[in-house]
């Protein structure tokens, strides 16, 4: 390691090569491409810093050590947390990772809730994401052209493919090679286990619904770690399954335990956290961006770091938030905004429905360590025949299990017999859920509230998303096949669920993508096909809200695809003198 | 009825024997040794230490925390493993109850424990652990199955209160590491264990 001694700055002179706004996944991985690639870069971060392995305060953590044995106080979560604390990876071990709320609001619409789950520190959401890692095809990158939703994406599959197998050697990902055309197969590790209910259940499965299969999650979790992984620091998962809480074995990828790491072994990383961005700052007369205005979180003073590029990852609403405030005499509604369209078209998926059961039978087999992903049925609709409902499609997640103590509630009896009852292994119970392509429309979106201020006096996100039509009958038909599905494969007390809009709001699946698009036309689009600002040419946007459109499959391995082929561009336009 | 057995095996020909005995392991549990009136019992129950909780109760009345320690070791009794009540799991749905619970869970539990005892009482003027075990355990047959003199209301909060039991015992080191498999580190997954008469649910 050449990094200096302390890599954290306040104040600088010093004029960087690049500013990297956010350090999350995407941001992480600016660094990284961007010092790797001989840039002197500052990665700017508005929460506080996080040690690797240090600063997991829950983890390792035995339950009967924790105050509430995991659970938050429900004072604390409804004054602080109340958006948060609907996540599901938000618990006692975990809610330093989470944003406050109460510090950090923004504003809806009366009846049309939106849920923002965001990180606040280095490492962004890196920390307790959900590890699922997915390409996209050529069926996600065409379907804004086919179908009229969204405008073109500039790019496809070919233009990324290469930048897919570079982040994955990176990152880890343990997945099996499929072979399905729409879920390219990647550059995997060993992929982790189905268990012996999942095995019988695919069997079923794969004979009644071919082509759809049902698959191992692919997930960025090492099951193997290659020589690459150690080299970074990190070793095997372990298969404790704690990941949100952080991990010292460095066993999933993060920005502390991978990118991070690269990126400081260069020498050439500086980070500014506690650093909010207030805007880009921009120079008229050369049509650059200079820089960006920060304010301090702990002092509220202002000041200006200052870069020959920008690229923003602060995530999708955060970026888009950035630029909608970055505003000037060219600019007036927001920086690199000639076209309109920044602020509009968000998707997030299409979630909460789905169906469980039970599955009878298997009673001498088990399973040992809890696995970090499940069971994965990739898009069946609308890739071969034609739903006369809706356009585009959905993958069904799920796994089996056996059920333990946890639903000792709903079990008669009491006294020692209902004590042994629990003490062995519970009934098999297998689950799919589903996740869905939302369209991008124009009316949802986002914009800087006109009065509401926070408390550094940055107006507040108004965040108005509602689904339409075609998402409403996806999500129902979502619901009918896994309750389908689950019957055909014989399962027993077969329940479909599907949350309404208030029980489970938009965004609750964490994957709100849009708001800055790429496309091929400035007049419609913020971005071009590598992640450059239409408007400013040293601008660039790669995390979620550079998507043109949101796709059915988890998006965040395909912000690090998109961040270090953007990365790798600017580099080489910044070496040939045009930008 | 199956959950019957265990209790009644204490000896329903000798119900108030076994109830002092049963009563005066509460009391040892909770640090108390040598006391025979089962009144001071009760007091010393509500103020005793109990695992590493001691004090007053945070949120429950002390004879509902009383009444609580004596539905717990009902519901999960010591067998060869510590039961709910040596490992303080009343102390733990207090404080649950008072950090963790919103107000109408908190308000369906003072409730439900009011109507336990309304019905003991009810039946002979003796407040529940106050009721010979065969008796108590009858009482809680109907509660689990919302029968006479209770109703589905009342079947709820026994399933609120069994949840309750069952993660502050689960969640305890001796419930997580004794009565069930504990493996904070499994060192990898295996999809396909065999079942054993030796094998016990994981904890986690």
């Amino acid at each position: 390691m050449n990094a200096p001694a302390s890599f954290y700055i306040k104040s600088t002179p010093e004029r960087f090569d690049a500013i990297v706004v956010g350090s999350g996944i995407t941001g992480g991985w600016a660094a990284k491409e961007l010092t790797e690639r001989g840039l002197k870069t500052l990665m700017i971060e508005r929460g506080r810093p996080v040690e690797h392995g240090v600063d997991y305060i829950g983890e390792n953590r035995d339950p009967w050590t924790m105050p509430n044995r995991g659970k938050v106080d429900a004072k604390v979560a409804e004054e602080q947390f109340a958006i948060q604390r609907q996540c599901y990876a938000f618990d006692e071990h975990t809610k330093q990772f989470f944003n406050n709320d109460r510090d950090m609001p923004y504003s809806t619409p009366d009846g049309r809730p939106f849920s923002w789950i965001r990180g606040n520190q280095l490492g962004g959401k890196s920390l307790m994401w959900a590890r699922q890692s997915y390409r996209w095809s050529d069926l996600d990158f065409e379907a804004n052209l086919k179908d009229g939703h969204g405008v073109d994406w500039p790019i496809r599959y070919a233009d990324l493919a290469p930048w897919y197998s570079h982040v994955e050697r990176h990152v880890g990902i343990s997945g099996n090679r499929d072979g399905m055309a729409v879920l390219p197969d990647g550059e995997f590790l060993k992929p982790f286990e189905f268990n012996a209910v999942e095995a019988a259940l695919k069997q079923k499965f794969d004979a009644k619904y071919a082509p759809a299969r049902m698959i191992i999650g692919r997930t960025a979790n090492l099951n193997t770690a290659g020589e690459q992984h150690l080299a970074q620091g990190r070793g095997p998962c372990q298969a404790r399954s704690t990941c949100h809480r952080g991990c010292s074995f460095g066993a999933y990828f993060s920005t502390q335990s991978s990118t991070l790491p690269a990126a400081l072994k260069t020498g050439r990383l500086r980070i500014a956290t506690d650093s909010i961005v207030h805007s880009v700052l921009y120079d008229p007369k050369t049509n650059r961006a200079t820089g960006v205005r920060v304010i301090d979180a702990d002092t509220m003073e202002t000041r200006e770091y200052h870069a020959r590029v920008v690229i923003l990852c602060a995530s999708t609403l955060g970026s888009t938030a950035v630029l909608l405030n970055s505003t000037s005499e060219a600019f007036p509604n927001g920086l690199a905004n000639s076209s309109g369209a920044l602020g509009h078209y968000l998707t997030d998926h299409l979630w909460s429905a789905g169906a469980d059961g039970r599955v009878e039978g298997f009673d001498d087999h088990y399973y040992q360590g809890r696995r970090p992903t499940g069971t994965y049925i990739p898009r069946f609709r609308n890739v071969v025949d034609k739903h006369p409902d809706f356009v585009r499609g959905y993958a069904l997640a799920g796994g089996a299990a056996r059920e333990g103590w946890q639903s000792a509630a709903w079990k008669p009896g009491f006294g020692k017999d209902y004590k042994a009852m629990i003490r062995k292994p519970g009934p098999w119970r297998f689950s799919l859920g589903g996740q869905g392509e939302m369209l991008p429309r124009y009316e949802n979106g986002i914009s800087l509230h006109p009065t509401k201020k926070d408390k550094w006096g940055m107006p507040l996100l108004h965040v108005d998303v509602t689904h339409g039509d075609n998402d409403r009958k996806m999500r129902k038909d979502m619901a009918d096949s896994a309750g389908n599905i689950l019957e055909y494969l014989g399962l027993k007390d077969v329940k479909t669920k599907m949350a309404t809009e208030t029980e489970y709001p938009p965004g609750l699946a964490i994957h709100e993508m849009g708001t800055a698009r790429m496309g091929r036309d400035p007049k419609t689009s913020v971005l071009n096909g590598w992640n450059q600002a239409h408007d400013v040419p040293n601008l660039f946007v790669t995390d979620g809200a550079s998507m043109a459109s949101g796709a059915w499959q988890n998006p965040s391995l395909t912000f690090m695809a998109l961040t270090a082929r953007a990365c790798a561009y600017a580099v080489d336009q910044m070496k040939a003198g045009t930008i | 009825m199956q959950q019957n057995r265990d209790r009644a095996g204490h000896g329903p020909a000798q119900p108030d024997r076994a109830r002092r005995t049963a009563l005066m392991r509460i009391g040892a549990l909770c640090g108390l040794a040598g006391l025979g009136d089962l009144g001071l019992l009760a007091d010393a129950l509500a103020a005793a230490p109990a695992g590493k909780r001691a004090g007053a109760p945070e949120f429950l009345s002390p004879a509902e925390l009383q009444l609580t320690g004596v539905l717990a070791d009902l519901v999960i009794p010591r067998t060869d493993t510590p039961g709910a009540l040596d490992v303080g799991a009343h102390r733990m749905v207090d404080h649950l109850l008072a950090v963790c619970a919103e107000a109408p869970a908190q308000a369906a539990y003072k409730a439900g424990l009011a109507r336990i005892d309304g019905a003991a009482r009810a039946g002979g003027g003796k407040p529940f652990i106050a009721l010979p075990a065969p008796r108590q355990v009858a009482l809680l047959q109907a509660l689990d199955a919302g029968s006479a003199p209770f109703g589905p209301a009342d079947q709820g909060f026994f399933r609120q209160l069994k949840g309750y039991v069952a993660f502050a015992y689960y969640t305890s080191e001796a419930g997580a590491s004794q009565e069930l498999a504990y493996l904070p580190v499994p060192g990898g997954f295996k999809g396909d264990v065999k079942v054993t008469r030796s094998t016990h649910a994981w904890a986690i």
